[in-house]
């Protein structure tokens, strides 16, 4: 493919990936720079395509959670979610009191462990060794709980249609609440290297700018947009599971810099933990984890059409389903926040941007590649 | 499956076949005389095959999904530098290409040419299902199926998806393998380079890579 | 005779140099992963790589010019530490210092960026001219305070030689030019930050930057000879600064401790502080550590 440049002789061009330590997956950035500025960039993708929302068509329903919980990897959960939220609207199912809870406590434990990675994804795309690792340990430590709750290190496929596989373990929640102050007792380290590190508030304060007339032009979302100052959040606009009847705040910032976006994180994980440890008290203590469906080799729906939401770390989530009354979904469409980010936002904001803040800023949006190509 | 047969199997310096392992055959259960020392040959290959193995670099491409294990194999849960394996930023400086997951044909070209670029020798870990027989993707339009027939795996890591410990197991296999002088697949893809391409072209349409391009 | 007695120590010198300097590396290494809570490599990993790479089957070359960047690298490294007394009193640390060699090592230091960025651009690698525009302008900042620092001390002495700059401290440890001449040591000290290229001022080889910089496109033995040269410039830089500013070493345990600690002043640094960019560096280094090395002469020279 050849891209037309008109000055090629003044500009040097140069692929960032797809292999290349400095992307945030298996996706690849074209750009031309002079000198050390980035004039324009292109995010090329295509190289974590599978077709999953082809692969659905071909599926019984049942058979496609194995599918969507791998469009996205660190936070599969939201995927899962939403294609049982959607299926079972269009089937007419109600899943009992019990399983609305459960459902809460995983979306928030997943959006928790990749909050929490970001942060190190942020603070490691500047160079900075010791946090990536430290908060990789505490991701590994949320994914023990998954674990043990679902049997499952990554992917879980722990929700099913009507409800959620199994309940609680005993004694889960002592374990997860010590998990969570591993968290609390580490983020003041971090706090001290990252935020409060005058190398660190250099290198990313005023650089990786967003523009707030971007929002409407392009569907931002996420902490790309609460950066700019925007409380918006699915959970609360748009209420869905057991999140109405939590306390948790939205958190914004202003500047919409890589610095504004990574705070908003920081303090997101605060909220998360905070959130998991309402659902865990607020919890009904018994009562049935999934509603009776369907015998699921011969289910099917009838005719109808949603848009399920939900909100996942990087931003706002969506399922567009269509059913024609057959044993496998007709059509379905996944909005992934990262699509519009890696694409239409990414690309506005790589211009004038230092190559050296290249990497910082895609982390800081977030964007990942398999929820761009699906 | 392949185009045409592979070819004969070629055979390392020491007379043995490439790929053959040791069966546990009379002569091999009981001694046959004193052990005799090593050659002049044998021991320096031994000495560089100790090297190498102690010393791996990982080739910083996340291919798939696996890749999201490898952040937690490179930090503090589950060091891999402990074992001597780092990560190697470009292609000229590592010599393990971790091909982590499933491989849809737009990255098999990069692939193939991040691992022609690696300087011999060099070896091929792929982790999960969707490298062995297409995992939950055998009926993507979009990803191939086996990967021995594009590239020659050393170790195979299954698990969908392989957890850490799994491939911590797979690398000690993998330098095992190397101190023994069996890791030899980038022998083999050199010696069976015309069957090796004649599968890539025919799964990458637009084939414009140079003939070889290490 | 004598002379090639000389280069016969000396050559026992800079294979010391060269161990020491891989081990240090390991430690630093294993110091790392500490930090970041890993069990990390072991301390000898260095001399495996270093093997690994000597027995990489295949060498790229890109031509002639490719091969400077590695020799320019080491004989960079390896001309400071031959010119610079690094034991005093012991022959194979005597070496071949002599009247205005101060100059000289100044001008080795620059030998290894600039073989770099000669060599690294027969790759023909984008990454290359990006690194090595970015390891020269920060080489030409960092060498303000140093040569400032260098200038002070010189002043004082009245001598070029870096022989007679570490007897004129001989007198006990109160003699140091660390404590007679705090400026000077300041800003010389944070210029070494800069020098030994470990965070904050690792933007040459940035890893999720320009992965490795100039080096892209360098593999197998290539790497190797870079890395003995790596190994050694950076225990030559550190006798360097043993002998300006803390007196120098009459044994080789002293050598040996002394220079560990002043390594470990840009590790401490490094471990816990993010990368600058390349423009914000060469500010930082043009702002007070300059400013401490303009005080630093002014109070030499009156
Ligand atoms: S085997 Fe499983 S985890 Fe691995 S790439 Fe395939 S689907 Fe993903």
């Amino acid at each position: 493919m050849t891209i037309e440049n008109p000055h090629v002789e003044k500009e040097t061009q140069l692929w960032v990936g797809p292999q290349h330590p400095g992307v945030t997956g298996n996706m690849a950035i074209q750009v031309w720079l002079t000198g050390d500025t980035i004039q324009r960039g292109i995010t090329h993708v295509g190289y974590l395509h599978r077709g999953f929302e082809k692969l659905m068509e071909r599926r019984k329903f049942i058979q496609s959670f194995p599918i969507v919980c791998r469009i996205c990897v660190p936070e599969p959960d939201t995927n899962e979610y939403l294609l049982a939220a959607s299926i079972e609207e269009l089937g007419g199912i109600t899943i009992p009191e019990k399983a609305v809870w459960l459902r809460t406590l995983v979306l928030e434990m997943s959006r928790l462990a990749s909050l929490v990675q970001q942060i190190g994804g942020g603070a490691g795309a500047t160079g900075l060794g010791a946090v990536p690792n430290w908060t990789y340990t505490l991701r590994d430590y949320i994914l023990d709980s998954f674990e043990e709750l679902t049997g499952g290190r990554v992917y879980h496929m722990y929700m099913v249609y009507g409800g959620v596989r199994r309940d609680l373990p005993v004694g889960f929640a002592e374990r997860m609440e010590a998990t969570l102050r591993k968290i609390e007792e580490r983020l003041p380290y971090i706090d001290k290297v990252t935020f409060q590190s005058s190398v660190w508030r250099e290198r990313t304060q005023g650089v990786g700018l967003t523009d707030p007339a971007w929002v409407k032009e392009m569907g931002i979302s996420g902490p790309a947009i609460r950066a700019m100052g925007f409380a918006r959040d699915v959970r609360r606009d748009f209420p869905y599971l057991a999140y109405p009847e939590l306390d948790f705040s939205v958190i914004t910032s202003t500047g919409g810099d890589i610095y504004a976006r990574m705070e908003i994180r920081r303090h997101e994980v605060v909220e998360s933990i905070k959130i998991i440890r309402q659902v865990l008290q607020k919890m009904p203590k018994d009562g049935p984890v999934a509603a009776p469906i369907p015998n699921v080799f011969t289910w099917r729906i009838p005719t109808g059409q949603t848009y399920v939401r939900a909100e996942a770390s990087r931003g706002e989530m969506g399922y567009y389903t269509v059913t024609d009354g057959s044993d496998k979904v007709r059509r379905v469409h996944v909005r992934g926040a990262s699509y519009v980010h890696g694409f239409a936002m990414a690309e506005r904001m790589f211009e004038g941007l230092n190559i050296a803040d290249l990497h910082p800023t895609l982390v800081s949006i977030p964007t990942c590649p398999p929820e761009m190509e699906r | 499956m392949g185009v045409e047969e592979k070819g004969k199997v070629p055979l390392l310096p020491s007379g043995v076949p490439v790929g053959s392992k040791p069966h546990a055959t009379d002569s091999t259960l009981f001694a046959q005389g004193r052990p005799k020392p090593l050659s002049l040959d044998e021991s320096v290959a031994f000495i560089k095959n100790w090297f190498r193995a102690q010393s791996l670099n990982v080739m910083a491409y996340g291919t798939g999904c696996g890749s999201i294990e490898l952040g937690p194999l490179g930090t503090s849960r589950f060091d891999m530098e402990r074992f001597g394996i780092t990560g190697g930023p470009t292609p000229r400086q590592s010599s393990v290409l971790i091909i982590s997951g499933y491989l849809s044909v737009k990255t098999l070209k990069r692939v193939i040419r991040s691992y022609e670029q690696m300087p011999n020798p060099r070896w091929v870990v792929a982790l999960g299902s969707c490298t062995i027989n297409g995992g939950m993707y055998w009926d993507s339009y979009s990803t191939i199926k086996i990967l021995d027939q594009y590239l020659p795996v050393d170790v195979y890591v299954n698990g969908c998806m392989p957890r850490p410990e799994a491939l911590i197991a797979g690398f000690k296999d993998l330098m095992d393998m190397i101190k023994r002088g069996e890791a030899n697949g980038y022998i083999e893809y050199q010696n069976n380079l015309d069957w090796y391409r004649a599968n890539q072209r025919k799964v990458i349409k637009d084939w414009n890579l140079p003939e070889y391009s290490w | 005779m004598e002379l090639l007695l000389q280069i016969l120590w000396s050559s026992i010198g800079v294979l010391i140099a060269v161990a020491y300097g891989l081990l240090t590396g390991g430690i630093v290494r294993k110091l790392f992963a500490r930090i970041q809570g890993r069990v990390g490599p072991p301390v000898y990993q260095g001399f495996i790589d270093l093997g690994k790479n000597f027995f990489v089957r295949d060498n790229i070359s890109h031509g002639p010019m490719f091969y400077f960047g590695p020799a320019l690298r080491t004989a960079g490294g390896v001309g400071i530490f031959l010119f610079i007394p690094a034991i005093v009193g012991w022959a194979p640390g005597e070496n071949f210092s002599f009247a205005g060699d101060l100059l000289l090592v100044m001008y080795f230091m620059f030998f290894g960026s600039l073989g770099m960025a000669l060599g690294g651009s027969a790759g023909g690698h984008p990454h290359t001219p990006i690194g090595a525009g970015r390891g020269l302008s920060q080489m030409t900042a960092f060498e303000v305070p140093f040569i400032l620092a260098v200038i002070a001390l010189v002043a004082d002495t009245g001598s070029f030689s870096v022989h007679d700059l570490t007897l004129a401290q001989a007198g006990g440890f109160l003699e140091w030019n660390l404590l007679t001449h705090p400026f000077a040591a300041a800003a010389a000290f944070i210029a070494m930050l800069g020098m030994n290229g470990y965070a904050p001022f690792n933007v040459v080889g940035a890893p999720n930057e320009i992965p490795v910089g100039p080096m892209t496109e360098y593999q197998g033995g290539f790497i190797a000879t870079l890395g003995t040269g790596r190994a050694i410039f950076a225990i030559a830089k550190m006798i360097l600064f043993m002998d300006l500013f803390l007196g120098g070493a009459t044994s080789i345990l002293e050598a040996f401790i002394k220079v560990f600690v002043i390594y470990m002043w840009s590790v401490a640094v490094a471990a816990v502080f993010p990368r600058y960019r390349v423009d914000q560096s060469m500010r930082f280094f043009l702002g007070w550590p300059a400013l401490i090395g303009v005080v630093a002469v002014l109070l030499a020279l009156f």
